[in-house]
């Protein structure tokens, strides 16, 4: 910590606070806003002046009712939109009226919750060439003619019953699509596949954990590569200019540090390269360009998965191609998305697992009795595994030149010695106590965070954890939802309340925004998770209690005039 | 519908006259893996411990058992897809282990210990895991014995994501030994590779296991039923462990030890002279080798493994017994041999630490 502060002080000495967003605007083709995964539009007919009018245009019921995380995309005058649970659905909906067009209802095998790890999600689809494509919890991607919903080719990325499936849409380049997987917690070794649009075919894949005889593969212990983790299951980003795409990565795999190091922050070489890292990857080859390890040797289930969100920052007067951060981790990182050069680093919540990060090796500062072992059962970490933000997008206004951050303030006890069971064997788990409010006994905070200073502007506290995605517009505003079924406008400069409405069931999923024939409309999926609240004891009780399970999308428009 | 059968038990063991558990239960629905050799399988011919068991406890309740066969991943997920989904009534094989989705989950009393074991040639022979070291030893993802191993160091681990996959790379002599789930070893051991090997269960934290049957937990009438069964069930049970190939060879520890007996000590009160690191020696001991049946800490709720009774039931004569007993096991009442895995200072220290905590 004493080593960042004068060096961050120092860079904002130097820097103008002038961010540049990479492209957005009035589009909304593709999960993350743009592909910058900036979740800012441009639109601003809706704005602070009249949000308190909004009201509901049509809903759409999704189908199933468990743990929605889905962020449509409009295409034409289209709205694509998934359930969860496979997806259950995928829907194509006239954007203005709701009217289902297709809808393309896979047959998911049974039983395939016990493969996913963490829920039954699907996030969305991505967009491309008349085609819309689907990664399944089975382990498929598939491409579905984007008029009728046909299904065009479907190919197997991966083997779900090794407890790899995908929930996130693909990141569309070129002539490609591009998906990972979930399963660090199973055992899977984490890659990239990137698929020919028009065909299905493999064009290349990147193993994001290194075999023998390549870089890293060092980094492990043994053989313990083989079935490293370091899954990327979240979404990717990609920038035209540099041709570069970018994925965060899981955890490493199994819990046990002294099976793939030496299970000490003193992990020497041994770091378990590339889990909870970032990785820059040449577009079209899949060669690795550059990677940032945020947590080495994790133990504490601190995937470095997060979006990336690029954006153009200046640093010593210089434009820099940069992207944002907020990691699992609690640190929010400013990177060079040219060179993977660290610019800064800075917690956004409450933590206590490192003091800061040492800006000349990039990696955490430890604090040695919060790193958990086997038989060593370390207590009250900050944040805990579901992290200081989870897959739970933020979004960055290039007119405010702040992140909208819902975060997380949870702590934990853990260590390795809870009795588990697979497949007719027992064995010792990780066992870990996730129910612990964080410091000042609010569970989570939507902020707005300045990722040039490195400090927070505003915060509205909560006092149960797991709020939604944001998105913010040029009409000066926020949207975001809570895990009670409220969906929020805020004003982005203050973090005042400017409209809320009540959607029956928790919000999770990040909302987007379109116009149609001049008139801006606001989307938003509901629907509160069901996993999460399991590993979380009495919390847990209440996220359950603060509303039930749901699958709709509520489309909000201001009343005629 | 589904809650009929159950509601049938419930009403027999009310105490509606009968004192046979006999035609009143219409079915006993049991959810079972259907590809999971030794413990079950859908098409046979062999049926698994697990299906002959159940065949068994049902005709002993008069029903017939039906199945809800479902593809096992992880336990806990697999418990809650089948029998907290009410697809099935009994799960047969959890670990019997208080702290098991106790919130949701009832267990009967144990009907079988199984844990890990190595396997390897029976020559030149294996005394303990550490002759192991230097060898290529296969191992398990994220089992107790790749964590162990990898914790104690000098082991060449090979890793599969599956047992029978360890296994097959000792048939091709690719690994020295394999240190997997015993009764997997067991039963491979015997149907593919003609008990050629050594099957050895080893001694140590998170190796040895108990398995019970899992009912819903409000359905306490039921878990009585089948838990009679099973006590019922023993001689059964035992030969059918021999008839899937359960290793029962002698237990191994990591370290080579002597068979030395022990010696009493002879302090008059030893755990007022006993200084508090021996103590914490013998409880980190207890912990590791006793906890699983005798509960970490020897907290145990059921009275007849509660340890802190000893003095209470054997007074003077506590140590002689305690001694005797965790030397030479009690074979009929599941108590293991550890003269051959605790050497006297080991067995000294647990002592000490059970005298602490006596009531």
């Amino acid at each position: 910590m004493k080593r960042v502060t004068p060096l961050l002080s120092l860079l904002c000495l130097l820097c103008l606070a002038s961010i540049s967003a990479a492209d957005s605007g009035a589009a909304w083709g593709v999960y993350g806003g743009d592909t910058a995964n900036t979740r800012y539009s441009s639109l601003d007919k809706i704005n602070t002046g009249n949000v308190q009018q909004l009201k509901v245009a049509w809903a759409l019921q999704l189908g199933s009712v468990r743990s929605q995380e889905s962020t449509p995309i409009l295409v034409g005058d289209t709205l694509y939109v998934t359930s969860s649970f496979g997806p259950k659905n995928v829907f194509a909906v006239d954007a203005k009226t709701g009217t289902v067009r297709w809808r393309y209802s896979p047959d998911v095998p049974g039983g395939i919750d016990q493969f996913a790890c963490c829920d039954v999600n699907n996030r969305g689809v991505a967009y491309a060439n008349g085609k819309v494509f689907v990664g399944r919890l089975d382990g498929h991607m598939v491409a579905l003619d984007a008029k009728t919903g046909a299904e065009l080719w479907k190919t197997q990325v991966v083997d779900y019953t090794q407890g790899s499936v995908i929930t996130s849409p693909p990141t569309i380049v070129k002539n490609l699509v591009i998906t990972g997987f979930g399963g660090g917690e199973y055992g899977a070794r984490g890659y990239l596949s990137a698929l020919d649009q028009d065909s299905g075919k493999e064009v290349w894949r990147f193993w994001t954990v290194p075999g023998p005889g390549e870089p890293g593969n060092d980094s492990w212990k043994g053989d313990s590569w083989k079935y490293g983790g370091a899954t990327a299951w979240l979404i990717g980003s990609y920038d035209p200019a540099l041709n570069l795409i970018y994925y965060g990565t899981s955890n490493p795999s199994p819990w046990g540090g002294s099976i793939r190091g030496l299970d000490s922050g003193n992990y020497g070489i041994m770091t378990n390269l590339y889990s909870s890292s970032t990785l820059a990857l040449n577009a079209d080859t899949g060669k690795l360009v550059w990677h940032y390890q945020s947590t080495p040797h994790d133990v504490w289930d601190y995937d470095g998965v997060n979006e990336l969100v690029l954006a153009d920052v200046t640093v010593n007067g210089q434009k820099t191609p940069a992207m944002f951060k907020a990691d699992r981790n609690g640190f929010f990182y400013v990177l060079n998305r040219q060179t993977g050069k660290l610019i800064s680093a800075q917690s956004y919540v409450p933590i206590n697992w490192a003091t800061g990060v040492d800006m000349t090796t990039g990696r955490p500062i430890e604090v040695p009795d919060k790193r958990p072992r086997f038989k060593f059962r370390a207590m009250n970490i900050c944040p805990n595994l579901l992290g200081g933000k989870n897959w739970h997008p933020m979004s960055y206004s290039p007119q405010t030149g702040l992140v909208y951050i819902p975060s997380i303030n949870l702590c934990m006890d853990m260590e390795g010695a809870e009795p588990a069971y697979k497949r007719g064997s027992f064995y010792l788990a990780f066992e870990f106590d996730l129910g612990k409010s964080g410091p000042g006994g609010y569970m989570s905070e939507l902020m707005a965070w300045d990722p040039v200073k490195q400090q927070k502007v505003w915060g509205n506290k909560d006092a149960l954890p797991w709020l939604g995605g944001t998105m913010t517009t040029a009409g000066g505003l926020v949207f975001h939802g809570d895990v009670r079924g409220w969906f929020k406008a805020l004003d982005a400069k203050t973090g005042k309340q400017l409209w809320q409405f009540q959607t029956g069931s928790g919000v999770a999923a990040a909302p987007m925004t379109y116009e149609l024939d001049g008139k801006q409309y606001v989307a938003v999926v509901s629907g509160r998770t069901f996993s999460i609240p399991v590993f979380l004891g009495p919390i847990g009780k209440q996220m359950v209690d603060a509303s039930p399970e749901g699958g709709t999308l509520f489309v909000f428009e201001l009343p005629s005039p | 519908m589904r809650r009929g059968a159950l509601a049938l038990v419930g009403a027999l063991l009310l105490g509606l006259g009968a004192t046979t558990p006999a035609a009143p239960l219409a079915r006993l629905r049991v959810c079972a893996d259907p590809d999971n050799l030794p413990f079950s399988s859908e098409r046979g011919p062999d049926r698994g411990l697990y299906v002959e068991l159940a065949e068994l406890v049902a005709a002993r309740l008069g029903a017939p058992a039906e199945y809800f066969w479902w593809r096992s991943y992880f336990g806990r997920r697999t418990v809650r897809n089948t029998l907290l989904s009410d697809e099935c009534d009994a799960y047969f094989g959890l670990p019997y282990d208080t702290s098991f989705m106790s919130q949701t989950v009832a267990l009967t009393r144990p009907f079988l210990d199984m844990g890990y074991a190595v396997i390897a040639p029976r020559s030149p022979g294996l005394a303990a895991v550490d002759d192991l070291k230097g060898r290529r030893v296969a191992v398990q993802f994220s089992s107790s014995p790749q964590l162990l191993l990898s914790e104690r160091g000098g082991f060449q681990l090979v890793t599969f994501r599956e047992p029978e996959a360890a296994l097959d790379a000792l048939a091709r002599r690719e690994v020295d030994a394999a240190f997997v789930w015993g009764p997997v070893a067991g039963y491979v051991n015997k149907q593919k590779l003609g008990g050629a090997y050594q099957v050895s269960p080893v001694a140590g934290p998170g190796l040895q296991w108990q398995a019970a049957v899992g009912v819903r937990k409000r359905e306490e009438s039921l878990r009585l039923a089948i838990d009679a069964e099973l006590a019922q069930l023993g001689p059964d049970i035992a030969r059918l462990a021999v008839k899937y190939g359960f290793p029962s060879g002698p237990t191994i520890g990591f370290e080579r030890v002597s068979r030395s007996r022990v010696p009493l000590l002879a302090a008059d009160n030893p755990v007022a002279a006993a200084p508090p690191d021996t103590v914490r020696a013998g409880r980190s001991l207890f912990n590791q080798y006793c906890s699983h049946c005798h509960a970490p800490n020897a907290l145990s709720p059921e009275p007849s493994r509660d340890l802190r009774r000893l003095r209470a039931r054997y007074g003077d004569k506590m140590r002689d017994v305690a001694v005797s007993t965790m030397t030479e096991g009690r074979p009929t009442k599941g108590m293991p041999t550890w003269g051959d895995v605790l050497n006297a200072e080991a067995i000294g220290k647990i002592l000490t630490f059970l005298e602490s905590v006596q009531n």
